[in-house]
């Protein structure tokens, strides 16, 4: 991958046991490394491995092709799985008080522009990856700290309520499929 | 950032992540964003709106015990909403102006049916409480499920609940300036929960008509023995189930229950675990929804009987729950 990161590449601290590594190439042909604690956190790479039969010896020789995730966003969500992979599992917390604060280190990873989150998010979705959804959904959340109604119209890009109707009604002018 | 492009689910976990506050604001945004909000809440269990002198306060009601620290408000004569938040740190700021769309009053009546709609559910619509301050700072809302009044004029009282007919809790903090009567309207609230300190609570007990009382902040002993006496022979309606009478001054000891013939219960597999009052009356009584235990309760028979009472007290609190004979003696076949 030839793009820099805007983040330090995550330095895996110990090699607990020999770890078995896996290819993944993204939609644009980048070829990413990954360790099989940090695959897991993404269930749909982790089921595809299970049903493509994988193992330790033949992991290698068989890189998987995930055509939705372009190489930029499979290096933040690489980076992110290795970081978090020997992570304990959350306690699950209410939508009412929030109970997590952002890690600094995940903060710094996310600063990426809306656009970027934006695909970033429908990467993450794709891949199924629980935590990096719970941070990036936080980013989002977090801009409507302490903003009105009208700032978050601007802010998320939310039609008022005239132009949902409008567009609603210009839906149902256009003809169908027939017409 | 096009927050509608997200598939739903990713919306959700967005709105998931947010505060109270957030989550209200966005409500606020359109109809689309409303019905989103509404999707994503479970744990209020109701709403209230205190109105107060200087301004309207707005509470919800979730099953922690913070919920009196985190309030919306209007200042009076302003049609601004603020929040305000007082955890570790103070968090005061505006997040919604209605100055366009009209003047106090129709902010009041909006966030009411706003919060209204985001909150109730199918076949369970939200509860709503008023607290009152002062009566001519109150604005008649629709769909009032609980009242507070402090210190009131008996016909004030008795025209509000008139006016709202579909009242199922009254809490009075303070004695009412008028006895109350007989035919008092006041009587025929589902629930109610009064502070008192000149007249005994059984004054008010023999005129219930309804099925739940709460009685605080500081009941003498003596009148929960006349209590018991009296609906032995049978002195109270038949509405009553649940009777929950405060002693802070010298607690509830173990004699209480030395002048009564305790009925023994061998097996009480058959006994509920929890007096059986439902969500919305657990939470008028007690501003929660978890059960209240009645396991420890002992029993004793009225008169007539065919009613039992169960009797279970700490130092502090004295619960009287009033059951149907069979239910807890089962006739043998």
């Amino acid at each position: 991958m030839s793009v820099e990161p805007e983040v330090p590449i995550v330095q895996v601290e110990e090699v607990r046991e020999n770890p078995v590594l896996y290819k993944i190439i993204s939609s644009d042909n980048h070829v990413f490394t990954i360790s099989e604690h940090a695959v897991k956190l993404s269930k749909t790479l982790w089921d595809l491995i299970t049903n493509l039969g994988l193992t330790a010896e033949n992991a290698l020789d068989n890189p998987i092709p995930v055509e939705n995730v372009n190489g930029k966003n499979m290096e933040t969500i690489v980076q992110f799985c290795e970081r978090h992979k020997y992570d304990e599992e959350e306690p699950e917390y209410t939508n009412y008080i929030r109970e997590f604060v952002l890690p600094e280190w995940d903060r710094q990873l996310l600063s990426i522009d809306n656009e970027e989150l934006f695909q970033l998010i429908l990467a993450t979705n794709y891949l199924d990856i629980q935590k990096l959804m719970d941070y990036c959904c936080r980013v989002i959340g977090d801009m409507a700290k302490d903003k009105t109604p009208e700032e978050l119209r601007i802010i998320y890009g939310i039609p008022t309520d005239a132009e949902d109707d409008a567009l609603e009604r210009s839906a149902s002018d256009s003809p169908g499929p027939s017409g | 950032m096009r927050f509608l492009a997200f598939p739903v689910l990713v919306q959700t976990l967005i709105c998931n992540q947010m505060s109270l506050q957030e989550k209200f604001s966005l409500s606020l945004v359109s109809k689309r964003m409303k019905m989103l909000v509404k999707s994503t809440y479970s744990n209020i269990h109701g709403v209230t709106f205190g109105f107060l002198r200087n301004k309207i306060a707005i509470y919800f009601q979730d099953s922690t015990i913070h919920w009196k620290r985190r309030r919306f408000y209007i200042p009076r004569n302003c049609s601004s909403l603020f929040y305000v938040e007082r955890m570790d740190r103070s968090i005061e700021h505006m997040i919604y102006n209605h100055n366009a769309e009209g003047d106090f009053s129709s902010l009041i009546l909006y966030l009411w049916n706003h919060i209204f709609e985001i909150f109730s559910k199918r076949n369970n619509p939200l509860k709503m409480t008023v607290f009152i301050d002062k009566m001519n700072k109150y604005l008649w809302m629709p769909s009032v499920g609980r009242a507070t009044f402090f210190s009131f004029k008996r016909e004030e009282i008795e025209d509000f609940i008139g006016r709202h007919s579909d009242l199922k809790a009254l809490e009075i903090v303070g004695e009412v300036d008028l006895p109350l009567t007989m035919n008092s309207n006041v009587f025929d609230v589902r629930n109610i929960r009064f502070y008192i300190s000149i007249r005994k609570f059984t004054d008010y007990l023999k005129c219930f008509r309804g099925f739940h009382a709460i009685f605080k902040p500081y009941i003498h002993v003596d009148h929960v023995y006349e209590f018991i006496d009296e609906w032995i022979r049978g002195d109270y309606y038949e509405n009553l189930k649940f009777v929950v009478v405060y002693n802070g001054n010298y607690g509830f000891e173990q004699v209480v229950l030395d002048r009564y013939e305790v009925k023994k219960v061998g097996d009480r597999s058959h006994i509920p675990d929890y007096y059986p009052l439902d969500d919305e009356d657990l939470l008028y009584l007690t501003d929660q929804t978890n059960p209240i235990p009645s396991h420890q309760a002992v029993f004793i028979e009225n008169n007539a009987k065919n009613k039992v009472a169960s009797i279970q007290f700490n130092s502090r609190v004295f619960e009287f729950y009033i059951w149907e004979r069979e239910l807890i003696f089962p006739l043998r076949p």
